[in-house]
């Protein structure tokens, strides 16, 4: 499981660094819109498991194969 | 629109036009008495060549009406896209002009629609070079299709070919590796992807519900690009996490397309 969190860690940072590209590229209030959306679901999800997925990401892998 | 399908576009305007010119002359020769003719073909004639120009003036003005949201869409998918990589550059330190970005959603041939395959929605590279591959990417087919298939975020080393692959010196010694290893391209393919490429990522792009895969987003570092780890880059917990926040963002631009 330690794998699991280091690996939703970095995903969170490569998360934050996308959030802040998007707004240096695009500072609008769509944009900060979309970004809202997507970190409220993190928050939903991560704070309630199983509540407020969103499911676009139920395809998210932890584990990369080639 | 690719050049192929905006030729026929203007090849089939052409002859809606020129059928309804030469139905009209027509007509107008049967009514002149120069000609013999039915009242059936007479009306055949009439109807059939304004059915024709009913049916392009529709979709004209369809396609007109989507135009705005069309642009609106390519817009959004290419922030997304020079978002993603700018967050690998900052990650990987490979500069933004080198890393690639593509789109794409899975297309059925309207003449057998079992027939899928992924259609390229959009190209993204600062620099020109290099050019996007000819590849047509099918299910299962090299990272971008295992994507597809296995519905998870695919990352590939191309630095290391399998040692058979390696070796592949004529279309003949291609052929003789097993379907698995030569990973569905064909000899063509894979010679146009030889070296190319140093890396790649492929994330699938899911529906809504969450139970179809409707494109994959996929991401690459050129092999001409120098790097104190070739090939392992992209295989990064924060790259792999933001592409695939991208795809799912991505997933109302490939919906509404």
């Amino acid at each position: 499981m330690a794998s699991d969190t280091v690996d939703e860690k970095g995903a969170g940072e490569g998360r934050a660094i996308l959030y802040r590209s998007l707004r240096s590229l695009h500072p609008d209030s769509e944009t900060e819109a979309m970004i809202a959306r997507a970190e409220a679901d993190d928050e939903l999800s991560n704070s309630t498991p199983g509540v407020g997925v969103d499911r676009q990401r139920s395809g998210r892998t932890r584990f990369r194969g080639n | 629109m690719r050049l192929a399908a905006r030729r026929w576009a203007v090849a089939w305007r052409i002859v809606i036009a020129l059928a309804a010119l030469g139905a009209a002359a027509w007509k107008s020769l049967i009514d002149l008495k120069v000609f013999a003719g039915t009242t059936q073909l007479g009306i055949a004639l009439v109807v059939f060549p304004a059915s024709l120009v009913a049916v392009e003036s529709i979709r004209s003005a369809v396609a007109a009406y989507r135009r705005p949201q069309t642009e609106q869409d390519r817009n959004q998918i290419l922030l997304l896209l020079r978002g993603a990589i700018l967050t690998i550059s900052d990650v990987t330190h490979v500069p933004e002009r080198e890393i690639g970005a593509n789109l794409f959603r899975i297309r059925r041939a309207w003449y057998a629609p079992w027939n899928c395959h992924l259609h390229r929605m959009l190209h993204e590279r600062m620099s020109f070079s290099p050019q996007p591959s000819s590849v047509k990417w099918t299910r299962g087919k090299g990272v971008i299709g295992a994507a597809w298939e296995n519905r998870q975020t695919q990352v590939a080393n191309l630095t290391r070919l399998p040692a058979e692959l390696a070796a592949v010196v004529d279309e003949a010694t291609f052929q003789l590796i097993d379907e698995s290893t030569r990973g569905g391209f064909t000899y063509a393919e894979f010679q146009g992807l030889r070296g190319k490429y140093a890396e790649a990522l492929a994330s699938p792009v899911l529906s809504h519900d969450g139970t179809r895969v409707i494109g994959v987003v996929s991401f690459d570092i050129p092999s001409t690009v120098r790097s104190p780890a070739p090939g392992a880059l992209l295989d990064d917990a924060r790259v792999i996490g933001a592409a695939e926040e991208v795809s799912s963002f991505l997933a109302n631009s490939i919906e509404r397309a």
